[in-house]
């Protein structure tokens, strides 16, 4: 009975921090509508920022907890809401999910960054570790108590704030309809801005209590994925209801600690199917989750994709592959395997294309689709042995398909639902593979088969070989696989153009429009993310094979995350932006902090900065993620869409080319290196756009923009202003607020069609 | 004609909480006809819209189409039995180009009307019918609203339905564009197909209406012919107020 008692208490400490996390991303989620990946890792960051203070500046226990909790935690809540989500009310969920994930991405940089991961820290409880009373003839520490009587309290508390309190009461109408609360006299941003600061707060407070309470060591990745425990505690109140999320809190707590308590000593796996609960429960919560309403579509996408034609796309496929022989023959052979890698990587980010690209809906983890992929063909596709042993195409195949069809498994409870749930489904998938498949090293018996499915955590994968094609050499590898890449880059084109391309991109602009002419949602869905997943089990057999071995870490969510962000940043609904983001994974990693590792070893008075330019460079990756709102086309179409108009100005081409031409040979003649080529060449490729609008400006610019340019140097009269020419943007957004309207900047889109004399549709639509 | 209503709706009643959108609603559409549908803002038109597409579950009644009861079916399987729908705020599919928004309606179709629906035929044919051949290559979300309200009309006809359900779609019109649109629907409804439009134009309503129901704050307080209506002292005190007509 008494063991009994301790279980149950140590169950509930647990739920109680849950609770306090989730409910933060409650908060945050309801009254600003951005589901904040980043929550755990603002939870985590609090975490190190105590530590710091109390344990590495030696502060006193209370001031560090108050500043943390208090002061820091909230802060950095306003700071996210003024610069980054108040902006994301009505873009497309994609974009709302990768700020967030950008943020996670650049606090997990940062705080390796400032805490070397590699040293060991421990956060004792508050109190101390062994401050504690007995009651009922059980032991609980002081810093237990905190936990559930702060639970408590909080769960007061908000009831209160939203029946009682003013602020309370607003936060629930800014859900309902934010115009509406603004026609009243409040200001939606700055009740979204209190939620923000309150969530962070939350989420601080999280963090900081739940380290001594899962084992003291504090561990960077672990509490960043805290958000998975937290959603699935949320999960329970359809992530809007705090009440309910708190009985999920604490039914997670005690569930988890009365597995742990109660498993027999034998099933040596119960404590990775504890970690591994919370996401347990999110499929089978899903599974009984009511059907969503069909709702209009609120959201008003800003890209304009232009759709190649499939001609176009096998001109560039053949241009592409020629371009990496070419590469093969001129770079450094030591070179050759990042190529194969960042080539690897691109293909498991084609995968997006077509889900996240063209349906609109989020694959999370597509490395995790790559790692199924990867065990299965470990499994059952490899042909001969010791240095001669290949990995043969039944192999290749058998993995594409286990992952098509694990990728159905997993999406199927989603579907009904809205696109979020799917992102958040497949994010607690990548976390099932981490930590309850990936975890299988030893040899155990399965249903009659013996042996491991991840033997060793570092399995060691032979070379492909197609037919004729060995893959064994790097330099036929690079070539098969950009051949890989631009066959199905054209392919998934080419489905774009077709009658069921159409229909993806028709559900992701209108889910209700076409549903109300015969779509089935959830067919087309579920076949389009298992087209993706396959995709992506075929791109993490190459990558592994191409590699030779592959341990478990190549599969981490957080390198997920940045390959999906990076594809995002690079145009996700393009095949060039899965290029762009494949690379930058599996390649510019590796590049930069290889160069400035080696650069920092050459140059000792230097080495300090040098070394942490690794770091700066994995921050500055995820500020990119963060600013996808500004570029939701991607960079890549940005960067192509400013040499289209350069057709009509030759000359500034042939400048830029010139230079790139000086460059190469300067690089020949070795004045300069191989990373100042690079650099300089970069530069050039993105100032020629720039030079052609400044020195060919009536050749280059659309006739609306010199009609802008030339309206803006005419000074007129404020009175005559909207009447001698039309207003700007930055003049209509002043009168709105002036009348008080809703100041909502009008992207340069509708300005083009209100000069044109048409209505623009925009506002017709949100009329 | 056949002899029960294309659509029939028996006792419809739709709840947001505590308030009644729609309340107890029985009415019939006919085939061949164009029926219309007025009233106040929230009387509950688009609401009922809703229930009949399936976009809402209602809280009571029964929804019949040709008899059949379609209450419980999935808005999906309703297109397939007959029904489409335009939308009072457009749901146009904003990153395709007008002939793609049509089109994508045929590509979805296509799976039930089987190997003899050529969808750039039909397409065409669309485009043309419709008017809208001259901008079929433009951005959707360029074109002004009165042309992107007959892009979904086109759009739903793709589909060859039996009932054509249209919320508003005059609105954001000329003058020139809603006389088109007019003969439009008056030669729809001459193949057989069954209109209900929901207009706040209503010159437009009584020109092309057979039959008018009228709604206020959920319930039908008229049905009949445009004269009928006209003269009804309770759509009379729903438009003008109770003072001046007491």
């Amino acid at each position: 009975m008494e063991l009994f008692l301790t279980y149950t208490i140590v169950g509930l400490v647990l739920g109680s921090v849950y609770a306090i996390a989730a409910s933060g991303l409650v908060l945050t989620y309801t009254t600003s509508g951005v589901f904040n990946f980043a929550h755990g890792a603002q939870a985590m960051l609090a975490a190190f920022l105590y530590w710091q203070l109390s344990v590495g500046w030696g502060l006193p226990v209370p001031v560090a907890f108050l500043l943390v909790v208090l002061v820091l935690g909230p802060l950095v809540g306003v700071v996210l809401h003024r610069f980054l989500m108040h902006g994301l009310r009505d873009v497309a969920e994609v974009t709302k999910v990768i700020v967030t994930v950008a943020v996670l991405l650049g606090m997990v940089s940062l705080s390796q960054w400032v805490w070397d991961p590699t040293e060991p820290r421990k956060v004792e409880m508050l109190f101390g570790n062994s401050a504690s009373v007995e009651l009922f003839g059980v032991r609980v520490r002081y810093h237990e108590i905190i936990c559930l009587v702060a639970a408590a309290l909080l769960a007061i508390g908000l009831r209160l704030l939203f029946t009682r309190s003013r602020l309370g009461v607003t936060m629930r109408g800014v859900v309902d309809d934010p115009d509406l609360l603004r026609l009243n006299g409040h200001n939606p941003d700055r009740v979204a801005m209190a939620s923000w600061a309150l969530g962070s707060g939350l989420a601080a407070f999280a963090g900081v209590l739940v380290t001594p309470v899962a084992g003291g060591s504090l561990e960077a990745s672990m509490l960043t994925l805290l958000i998975i425990d937290t959603f699935a505690a949320a999960m329970f109140g359809r992530l809007q209801s705090i009440p309910r999320t708190f009985v999920g809190a604490l039914v997670l707590g005690l569930a988890s600690t009365y597995l742990l308590a109660y498993a027999p000593s034998s099933w040596d796996w119960a404590g990775n199917v504890k970690t591994a609960l919370p996401m347990i429960v999110l499929f089978l919560v899903l599974l009984v989750l009511p059907q969503d309403r069909l709702r209009g579509a609120q959201v008003r996408t800003r890209e304009r994709s232009r759709v190649p034609s499939v001609r176009q796309a096998l001109g560039w496929g053949v241009a592409f592959v020629a371009i990496v022989a070419l590469l093969t023959k001129v770079a450094d052979p030591l070179m050759h395997g990042s190529f194969v890698a960042g080539l690897a990587f691109a293909i498991i980010a084609l995968s997006l294309v077509p889900l996240t690209g063209y349906a609109g809906e989020i694959n999370l983890v597509p490395l995790s689709f790559g790692a199924v992929g990867v065990i299965v063909a470990y499994h059952v596709g490899i042909v001969g042995s010791g240095l001669a042993s290949r990995m043969g195409w039944v192999g290749l195949l058998a993995g594409t398909v286990a992952a098509a069809l694990v990728g159905g498994l997993v999406a199927l409870p989603a579907l009904r639902l809205r696109g979020l749930y799917l992102a958040l489904a497949t994010m607690a998938f990548g976390g099932l593979v981490s930590t309850l498949v990936l975890t299988e090293i030893h040899p155990r018996s399965w249903f009659g088969w013996e042996g491991a499915i991840f033997p060793t955590g570092t399995i060691m994968v032979p070379p492909v070989q197609l037919g004729p094609f060995d893959l064994d050499s790097d330099a036929t590898a690079m070539i098969v696989l950009a051949a890989i890449f631009a066959l199905l880059g054209t392919g998934i084109v080419a489905l774009r153009n077709t009658g069921y391309g159409r229909r993806l991109v028709a559900m992701k602009d209108s889910p209700a429009a076409s549903a109300m002419l015969g779509q089935s949602l959830v067919r087309l869905k579920l076949g389009v993310f298992m087209l993706s997943a396959a995709i992506a089990g075929l791109g993490g057999i190459l990558m592994a094979a191409s590699a030779g071995s592959v341990s478990t870490d190549a599969f981490m969510i957080t390198a997920s995350l940045a390959l999906v962000m990076l594809t995002v940043v690079g145009g996700v609904g393009y095949v060039s932006g899965a290029l762009f983001g494949g690379m930058m994974v599996g390649m510019g990693f590796a590049l930069v902090n290889g160069t400035f590792r080696d650069l920092a070893l050459t140059h000792d008075a230097w080495s300090p900065v040098l070394g942490s330019m690794g770091h700066l460079f994995a921050v500055l990756v995820a500020l990119m993620g963060i600013t996808v709102n500004q570029n939701p086309s991607g960079i890549v179409h940005q960067l192509c869409g400013g040499y289209r108009p350069l057709l009509r100005a030759r000359p500034v081409l042939y400048v830029g080319a010139g230079v790139a031409a000086l460059l190469v040979a300067l690089n020949l003649l070795g004045v300069i290196g191989d990373w100042w080529l690079a650099i300089a060449l970069f530069c050039v490729v993105a100032l020629t756009p720039v030079l052609g609008q400044v020195w060919m400006a009536e050749r280059v610019l659309p006739p609306e923009q010199l009609e802008a340019h030339a309206a803006r140097r005419r000074v007129l009269p404020v009175e005559r202003r909207g009447l001698d020419a039309p207003m700007t943007p930055e003049e209509r957004y002043d009168l709105d607020v002036a009348l008080g309207l809703p100041p909502r900047p009008l992207p340069s889109h509708d300005v083009e069609v209100a000069l044109a004399g048409g209505v623009p549709l925009k506002e017709a639509v949100r009329g | 004609m056949a002899e029960h209503p294309l659509l029939q709706t028996r006792g419809v009643t739709v709840r947001f909480g505590g308030n009644v959108a729609v309340d107890d609603v029985s009415l019939d559409v006919a085939a061949g006809t164009i029926t219309g549908l007025i009233g106040p803002n929230g009387a509950g038109k688009t609401t009922l819209f809703n229930t009949v597409t399936g976009m809402q579950r209602p809280s009571a009644g029964t929804i019949l189409l040709d008899g059949q009861d379609i209450t419980r079916r999935s808005p999906a399987r309703r297109a397939h039995l007959g029904i489409a729908r335009t939308f009072q705020r457009l749901e146009l599919f904003l990153s395709l180009s007008v002939r793609d928004n049509v089109r994508v309606a045929g590509d979805i179709a296509k799976a039930r009307h089987g190997r003899s629906f050529d969808v750039d035929a039909e397409t065409d044919r669309m485009l043309e019918l419709t008017g809208l051949t001259a901008i079929a290559e433009e951005e959707v979300a360029a074109i002004p609203t009165g042309r992107a309200r007959v892009v979904e009309v086109a759009r739903a006809l793709m589909t060859r339905p039996r009932l054509l359900l249209l919320d508003e779609p005059a609105s954001g019109q000329t003058e020139h564009e809603t006389e088109e649109f007019a003969a439009l629907l008056r030669g729809l409804a001459d193949t057989g197909l069954a209109v209900c439009l929901v207009e706040h134009d209503l010159p437009l309503v009584m020109q092309l209406c057979r039959t008018i129901h009228v709604l206020d704050r959920g319930r039908v307080i008229a049905s009949g012919t445009p004269a009928e209506v006209q003269a009804s002292p309770e759509v009379i005190e729903a438009y003008i107020g109770q003072e001046v007509v007491a």
